[in-house]
């Protein structure tokens, strides 16, 4: 079962998806249903040997192409709507044991160029407005089944996180004629403080306001908007960007890092944003080596993040992390 | 790059992507080894 319940004074849907309690929860040594299928065992999601980068829909989707009717009626106040829309799942390897800092840049160059396809072809869909791609990395994060993988959420609707960002990057625009994204890259390159890392065609930097200690933007150098207006250039240097940021985390910290990694582009609503630009957001969920950030009272309930450490002194820490920067 | 598609389930699909052209700089096959970090459990207090 599941629905959007449009929040009223927040202005936003919840989605409600009570299958998804029923769903794979840490499966023990040799169940992980995201492996190839060996010869003769458990039979996992993939019926092959192996595989090099793998997409399915999600067994357990919070948007589905045959979403149902919704459980309750609603109203005028409280708008209640199908659950139109896709969720796959992307393995990016079949060795169970690695993360995506694990694997080599061109590993991560084709992971990209799958990136590229599915946004090109959930977002051609005619139902999708804004195709959400992003890992949760870690049990800490909340993860269920530890093998590498990402995700793709096909929105019926722009999220609100990105509304927002569109209307300021927006404004900026009709105030200066220019991108608000390209002005914060600059502003970081001028500074300096903040960066982490840089190659020919992406910005890796602290941002000035950062809401999580060592949360970190990878920002495209030029402007574009979405993973299908990259270069093959481009999509090498990101991988390498990618690469790198994420070494600094597990050499810095001395473990297999927590994140959650979020891609950023253009809605796929059919309405104009070129002002918009392509970033990725990582948010470690850990501000110390053994201490968690916890979304408490203020974050959660009034909506502003208390940041117990300054950007300048995380990206200092990240850029003498191996490989140095 | 090419990709295959099945179905899995009713009608939910999966899709295999292989990779063989010179786009990318190495095949799953010849990976080449990198520098990665020893794991170690993760703690919280």
């Amino acid at each position: 079962m599941s629905e959007l319940r449009w929040n009223p004074v927040l202005e936003e849907w919840t989605v409600t998806a009570t299958h998804r309690q029923e769903r794979t929860f840490l499966p023990p040594p040799g169940y992980c249903p995201l492996c190839p299928t060996a010869p003769g065992g458990f039979t996992t999601e993939v019926p092959a040997p192996t595989y090099d980068i793998v997409v399915f829909e999600n067994k357990f989707p919070s948007f589905s192409r045959h979403a149902g009717p919704p459980s309750v009626e609603g109203n005028p106040l409280h708008p209640v709507e199908r659950s139109i829309g896709v969720c796959e799942v992307v393995l990016y390897s079949p060795n169970h044991k690695n993360t995506l800092t694990d694997e080599p840049v061109g590993q991560i160059h084709k992971l990209i160029r799958v990136w590229t396809d599915r946004f090109a072809e959930l977002g051609a869909r005619p139902e999708i407005k804004y195709v959400f791609i992003f890992e949760n990395k870690g049990e800490v994060i909340g993860v269920t089944i530890n093998h590498p993988h990402g995700q793709i959420y096909a929105f019926p609707y722009i999220p609100p996180r990105i509304t927002r960002e569109l209307e300021s990057s927006g404004a900026h625009y009709r105030k200066t004629q220019r991108c608000l994204f390209c002005d914060i890259r600059a502003d970081e390159q001028q500074d300096g403080r903040r960066l982490v890392y840089r190659n020919a065609a992406f910005t890796a930097f602290i941002p000035f306001s950062a809401r999580y200690p060592y949360e970190v933007h990878i920002y495209a150098n030029r402007h574009y908007s979405a993973l299908t207006d990259m270069t093959g250039d481009e999509q090498r240097a990101l991988a390498d960007a990618l690469k790198v940021v994420l070494l600094k985390y597990d050499h810095l910290f001395g473990f297999s890092f927590p994140y959650m990694l979020l891609l950023h582009q253009r809605p796929t609503d059919g309405g104009l944003y070129d002002y918009y630009h392509f970033h990725i957001e990582i948010y470690p969920p850990m501000r110390t080596a053994t201490k968690l950030k916890y979304l408490a009272g203020c974050e959660s309930g009034a909506g502003t993040f208390i940041n117990d450490t300054l950007p300048e002194e995380k990206a200092a820490e990240l850029r003498a992390a191996e490989p140095k920067t | 790059m090419k990709k295959e598609r099945i179905l899995i389930e009713g009608d939910r699909y999966l899709l295999y992507y292989t990779f063989d052209d010179e786009e990318t700089e190495d095949s799953h096959k010849a990976r080449k080894p990198e520098p990665v970090p020893e794991a170690r459990p993760e703690t919280n207090d």
